[in-house]
């Protein structure tokens, strides 16, 4: 293992392809500092030709885009659903994975088989299930339809799985009740699949968040709004359906 | 107890997947338009439409099933190979290792459409910035079949970080003392590989060859920002013309029955991979065992 630091080319190799994933984006970042005729002129360059703050002066003062309170919301909503779905979905593949109870296999593979439904046949049954609660415009209505997924149940569920058996039975044979052995041994343990889980669970939430709810003024700064224009017209909050392209449309993602 | 633990998932599940998965098969079964009071009951009439080809729709999503199926092929072993390869590079230990793996995992931090946007422009024909690094003059967005090698590179370079991780997540929990062992015993690097890494890795390997099909299969964003399913028809993949079919024609039953034939697809597909990625070695081990006891028995 040691060996590895060593050798040139895998410091060669690591650097590349560190390039490739960071360059994209720096380059963008760099964009935003371009006038807009700089940023649409061919060949195009690196750095700015001219620099400027102009972009981000438009988008700031925009009275219809508030982009700081959609960030505090992005920020709020995507920590409280990442703890809430992360600690469901790891009780419920924690007991898939662990427990024996009769129809297990059979609830496992009917919760399962809804990641084959794609997603977008829920939005319409969802939008009138929150309207209906009263819970549009809610945070709520962002965190609670996503926080029970398959995907969640079925990352846990495997990971679970490939921990050893031996962990927990020490600790029952030293009498700790389940509740016990999953907080304090089995999560604990589960650390490297949390933090995945977790921060997978947080941003694109607030992308399919932005989809969850269209008249919404509990919206997140999911980035995909400044993409959208349509959202940032004022929502009309009685008949979604009506609207020529639903917003949340765009912003699904 | 264990009901106890599934209590929470499956009160929330119930209520926003379940429920609206049933109340979608309803909207199916019906001319459901969302503008007008009036939904008419149409039984599976949505369902043949699908496989009649006379039928306005039939071709469209065919089409577009034909596109998703092309995308999944494409992309899916890409993103199950690079990403361990990944894993296994970001699993040495070496100075600056949290640095690059937070590398790489960014870009799967940002949302699909900051995703679409950003290489709608770098991939410009032109003024993009990856024609000029490349001094090529390629129309990423308007011709086959640099689109595709376009939409399956930036769905490589934006996914990479999540498989990535859930691997090391895996090779994490395989016990180091296996590889010591291998090496007492004289095991290439190749024999580690295949004998302990690749096992160990099975559950986590299971996990993302579906997940990856699924999300391929569900592709929507990448083709609908940077190609907007261009040229001729050709990147529009089968979520697309649902959505629109559904939403920007109102045709809301026709696009739900859409999704569940996708969702029929998509099963009989990760069944067939649960089936080939099964413990063979298991089913091995107790035939041997149960051999093993009839040798017994005779002896006895």
């Amino acid at each position: 293992m040691r060996r590895a630091t060593r050798n040139p080319f895998f410091w060669l190799l690591l650097v590349a392809l560190a390039l490739v994933f960071i360059a994209p984006i720096v380059y963008m970042i760099l964009t935003a500092f371009k006038t807009n005729v700089d940023a649409q002129t061919a060949p195009p360059s690196l750095l700015p030709r001219e620099w400027t703050t102009q972009a981000f002066t438009t988008l700031f003062n925009d009275p219809g885009a508030p982009v700081l309170s959609w960030l505090l919301n992005s920020v709020l909503i995507a920590s409280i659903f990442a703890v809430v779905s992360v600690l469901v979905c790891a009780m419920a593949g924690y007991a898939v994975a662990r427990m024996q109870f009769p129809g297990r296999n059979a609830v496992f593979v009917a919760i399962i088989s809804t990641m084959f439904i794609p997603g977008f046949v829920f939005l319409m049954p969802n939008f009138e299930l929150l309207s209906k609660l009263g819970w549009l415009d809610s945070y709520q209505a962002l965190i609670l339809p996503g926080a029970a997924s398959a995907f969640g149940l079925f990352f846990m569920r495997q990971f679970f799985l490939s921990l050893p058996q031996e962990l927990e039975e020490s600790a029952r044979l030293d009498g700790a009740n389940p509740l016990r052995i999953f907080f304090s041994i089995m999560l604990p343990n589960a650390r490297p699949a949390v933090s995945p889980c977790w921060c997978c669970s947080s941003w694109p939430t607030g992308t399919t968040s932005c989809g969850r709810c269209t008249c919404c003024s509990a919206r997140t700064c999911s980035p995909c709004r400044s993409a959208c224009r349509a959202c940032r017209a004022p929502t009309p909050s009685t008949t979604p359906w009506s609207w020529p392209a639903p917003p949340w449309l765009r912003c699904r993602c | 107890m264990p009901w106890l633990f599934m209590a929470p998932f499956l009160l929330l599940f119930c209520s926003f997947v379940v429920a609206p998965a049933v109340y979608g098969l309803w909207i199916s079964l019906h001319d459901w338009d969302f503008t007008l009071e009036r939904r008419p009951w149409v039984g599976l009439q949505n369902y043949a439409d699908i496989f009649d080809p006379e039928a306005v729709v039939s071709e469209p999503f065919w089409n577009g099933m034909k596109n998703t199926g092309l995308f999944v092929l494409m992309s899916v072993p890409f993103l199950i190979a690079l990403p361990l390869a990944l894993a296994l590079l970001l699993n040495r230990e070496f100075p600056g290792r949290t640095f690059f793996r937070a590398t790489f995992f960014a870009p799967y931090v940002l949302g699909v459409a900051v995703i679409g946007v950003m290489w709608r422009y770098l991939l410009d024909g032109q003024f993009g910035f990856i024609n000029h690094i490349f001094g090529t003059q390629i129309a990423w967005t308007t011709s086959q079949p640099w689109a595709w090698i376009g939409l399956v590179g930036v769905t490589v370079w934006w996914t990479i970080g999540f498989n990535a991780i859930i691997y090391m997540a895996g090779l994490a929990d395989i016990p180091a003392e296996h590889y010591e062992a291998a090496s007492l015993d004289g095991a290439s690097a190749w024999q580690k590989f295949f004998y302990i890494t690749l096992p160990g890795l099975r559950p986590v390997l299971i996990f993302i060859f579906i997940t990856t099909v699924l999300a391929s299969a569900n592709m929507f964003g990448q083709s609908y920002l940077i190609t907007n399913g261009g040229p001729t028809e050709s990147t529009r993949t089968v979520l697309m013309v649902m959505t629109d079919l559904g939403f920007s024609q109102s045709r809301a039953g026709a696009a739900a029955a859409q999704s569940y034939i996708l969702a029929l697809f998509l099963a009989v597909v990760s069944v067939a991979q649960f089936w080939l990625l099964r413990d063979r070695g298991d089913a091995m081990e107790r035939r041997a065992a149960k051999a093993i006891k009839r040798e017994n028995k005779g002896a006895l």
